[in-house]
């Protein structure tokens, strides 16, 4: 598989992988840079041991803050309603184990990768512009609820039954004493 | 309106959504037929049913590019496509497939004329409006809303299909700008055949911003004010009223001292151009942009071979073609801005070309009458006797023949024009009639001499049943002249006249007809006839 890597498309840092990753000593592999019998395949990219490192709170940008409007706001997109302090709090400790991402930094050069097929060179494939009938019966199979072959839903955007502002601050509160607590203990 | 023009100046920015010409759909094979029934044409990708993947429709891709071309614009290297997240029942997959970051093209431009005072005739100005953004979407289905039984009936026969969305820059400052631009725009794609340009079938969608700066602009500052957006327009006329509309409601509110509110508006009345607001200020739209990860990025240099098959050079677009017109065959916009212009074939143009030739006419030709003469008179007894797709050869008559006609004709100087539209329906009857003799034959030249017209107006009013039916307006006429009431005198003078010229068979210059009627009415005697 590497190989064929190698041969689609332009090359990017992560497509220079070693040309074996075989582990074994047997010199089987044949290639000019095999390594030495007994060595394992030393490449700059890939490391021999793994290399966790611990992230201190220090080292991260200050922690984004879940106030009531963030609240509402993640409801209205997600159309996820939070129902205790804790459901905040667990969405808080996800951001910020998220936020070590930014400290990675990469460079303006490199070109962030969207999808494999992109990295690989696949141009977008192309399908030519001739219709195809559909049956109805199983597009509708799955609803709930038709009529006259339309799809029923409830009535355009209604807003969430708003509970107010209290609810939205007692969660904030909430999760943000929480929060401190753990951070303490 | 000239008050608060003093003030503030209208921005204006178009988003146009066309739905692109092809037979499926943009992701899926579902066909795209009009008024088909209802879920008749939608695939299970469309429905969002999980396990399905989009793939590019080729034709869509080509005529998008092909309109990029039309409009100048410099294609990108590299297009993606991105993901638009918001929940609504019309688009069950919850988010519509856009291209937010990497579009298909950029930075175009489009010519138009437009006319800035409606009440002139011969007001016209030219503009060029910039084309910020080029790109290829996903539309939505449609639902109707049955408020009684609270309930939504989505019809998905329309997600899917493939939309050009193209934006404009805050260059435009009025509605009748704004609606000049989407008319050259219309006649432009029909004539690519990327789109049915029909804002009625809502084929072409149009969303207005709009806001407000002070006129003229602070030295200096190039900054935009808040704005607005209109929704829900369906037609040219109302996006120009609504857009006037707009502009006067926000400097009103400048005017006032107090802020205008970042909102969407959907226009209410077509008649007047009112709109309302349509979403509480206070909610944010965070559509959560992000690449679609089922679609390879795309290469537009691969399709540009068979995007500019057969794609007209730009002065035989739409609106290089009106820009000839305009310059060097001085049409005036109202037949500039017909629709009639887009559609014909371009050997109407060379035809209407050589007869201007064969006339002998100065370049650039000032009189203001050609285009009546060529697209309201010659191409409408074409249309009226000939059929819908008969070009102006068919007519049978000569470059030779009509280039004489517009001799005669153009200025207006030789023959009047209820003579010139007889005698063009004379030469559709009989293509091979010389006008110039028929002229001279039937004495339709036009009389200048005051005296000749004097005689003449004389020998018709004299007549027997001139003198009998119209005695009572002579005695009013009389009455009014004696009290000073020269407005209800006018009037009769009129009366008078149109009956002079009818009976004249309009052969008698209007102007010095006029002049003479009204000598000889005030004078009270008619010389006897000579």
């Amino acid at each position: 598989l590497p190989r064929a890597l190698l041969l689609l498309g332009p090359q990017r840092p992560w497509q220079r992988l070693p040309r074996h990753l075989c582990s074994s000593s047997s010199s089987s592999c044949g290639a000019a840079d095999s390594p030495p019998a007994g060595r394992r395949c030393r490449h700059r990219l890939v490391p021999d041991a793994p290399t966790w490192r611990n992230v201190a709170d220090s080292e991260l940008p200050p922690p984004t803050a879940i106030d009531s409007d963030t609240i509402a706001l993640l409801e209205r997109l997600s159309l996820v309603q939070f129902d205790t302090a804790d459901t905040v709090r667990v969405v808080a400790e996800a951001v910020r184990f998220a936020d070590e991402l930014r400290l990675v930094h990469a460079g303006p050069e490199v070109e962030p990768m969207t999808s494999l097929p992109e990295a690989w060179g696949w141009r977008c494939p192309l399908r030519a512009d001739t219709p195809a009938e559909q049956p109805r019966t199983a597009v509708l199979s799955n609803a709930a609820q038709t009529e006259e072959h339309y799809f029923v839903a409830p009535p355009g955007n209604i807003a969430a039954k708003d509970s107010g502002r209290e609810r939205l601050d007692r969660l904030a509160e909430g999760a943000k004493s929480k929060a401190s607590r753990s951070s303490r203990s | 309106m000239s008050g608060l023009k003093r003030l503030w100046q209208g921005v204006i920015g178009l988003e146009v959504h066309a739905q692109i010409s092809s037979a499926s759909k943009l992701f899926s094979a579902s066909p795209t037929a009009f008024n088909m029934p209802v879920n008749t044409q939608v695939s299970l990708f469309d429905a969002a049913i999980p396990g399905t993947l989009p793939v590019l429709n080729q034709r869509c891709v080509e005529l998008a590019l092909r309109t990029a071309l039309a409009l100048n614009c410099r294609i990108n290297d590299v297009s993606a496509f991105d993901r638009k997240h918001y929940f609504y029942a019309d688009m069950p997959a919850g988010y519509q497939i856009t291209q937010h970051f990497r579009p298909l093209a950029n930075h175009g431009r489009l010519e138009f004329y437009w006319q800035p005072d409606d009440n002139d005739p011969t007001s016209i100005a030219e503009s060029v409006a910039d084309i910020v953004q080029l790109q290829l979407e996903q539309d939505s289905g449609r639902s109707l809303h049955d408020s009684e039984r609270q309930l939504s009936l989505i019809d998905l026969n329309r997600a899917g299909v493939a939309l050009m969305e193209l934006i404009t820059g805050p260059t435009l400052t009025c509605g009748a700008e704004a609606a000049g631009f989407v008319r050259e725009l219309v006649d432009l794609l029909r004539c690519l055949g990327a789109c049915t340009g029909s804002l009625a079938e809502g084929a072409l969608r149009v969303d207005a911003n709009v806001s407000c700066r002070p006129a003229p602009p602070a030295a200096g500052d190039s900054g935009l004010g808040v704005r607005t957006e209109i929704k829900n327009i369906n037609s040219l006329a109302a996006l120009a009223r609504a857009i006037d509309f707009e502009v006067a409601r926000q400097a009103a509110v400048l005017d006032a001292g107090e802020e205008v509110i970042n909102e969407t508006r959907a226009l209410a009345d077509d008649a007047t151009g009112r709109s309302v607001s349509m979403r509480d200020k206070e909610r944010v739209q965070d559509y959560r942009f992000m690449p679609e990860p089922n679609l390879p990025p795309l290469f537009p240099s691969d399709l540009l071979p068979a995007a500019s098959v057969d794609l007209p050079p730009p002065d035989q677009l739409p609106p290089g073609l009106r820009r000839r017109l305009r310059q060097e065959l001085g049409f005036s916009y109202q037949h500039l801005a017909s629709s009639v212009v887009a559609a014909r074939p371009l050997a109407d143009w060379r035809y209407l070309d050589a007869a201007v030739t064969a006339a002998k006419l100065s370049r650039p030709v000032t009189s203001p009458h050609l285009g009546r003469w060529f697209v309201h008179c010659f191409l409408g007894n074409c249309f009226r006797l000939l059929g819908e797709s008969a070009a102006a050869e068919d007519s049978g008559i000569s470059v030779e023949s009509f280039g004489a006609f517009l001799s005669l004709a153009v200025d207006c100087a030789m023959i009047s024009e209820e003579v010139g539209e007889r005698l063009l329906e004379r030469m559709f009857a009989q293509p091979s009639m010389d006008p110039l003799a028929e002229v001279q034959r039937l004495n339709w030249f036009l009389t200048r001499n005051p005296t000749e017209v004097a005689s003449r107006f004389s020998q018709f009013f004299h007549r027997q049943d001139i003198a009998s039916k119209n005695l009572d307006q002579l005695v009013k006429y009389g009455k009014f002249k004696l009290r000073g009431n020269s407005k209800k005198a006018s009037v009769i003078e009129e009366r008078f006249l149109a009956l002079f010229m009818e009976a004249a068979e309009y052969t008698v210059d209007r102007t010095v007809a006029a002049k003479v009627v009204a000598d000889i009415l005030q004078s009270g005697v008619a010389p006897p006839p000579s």
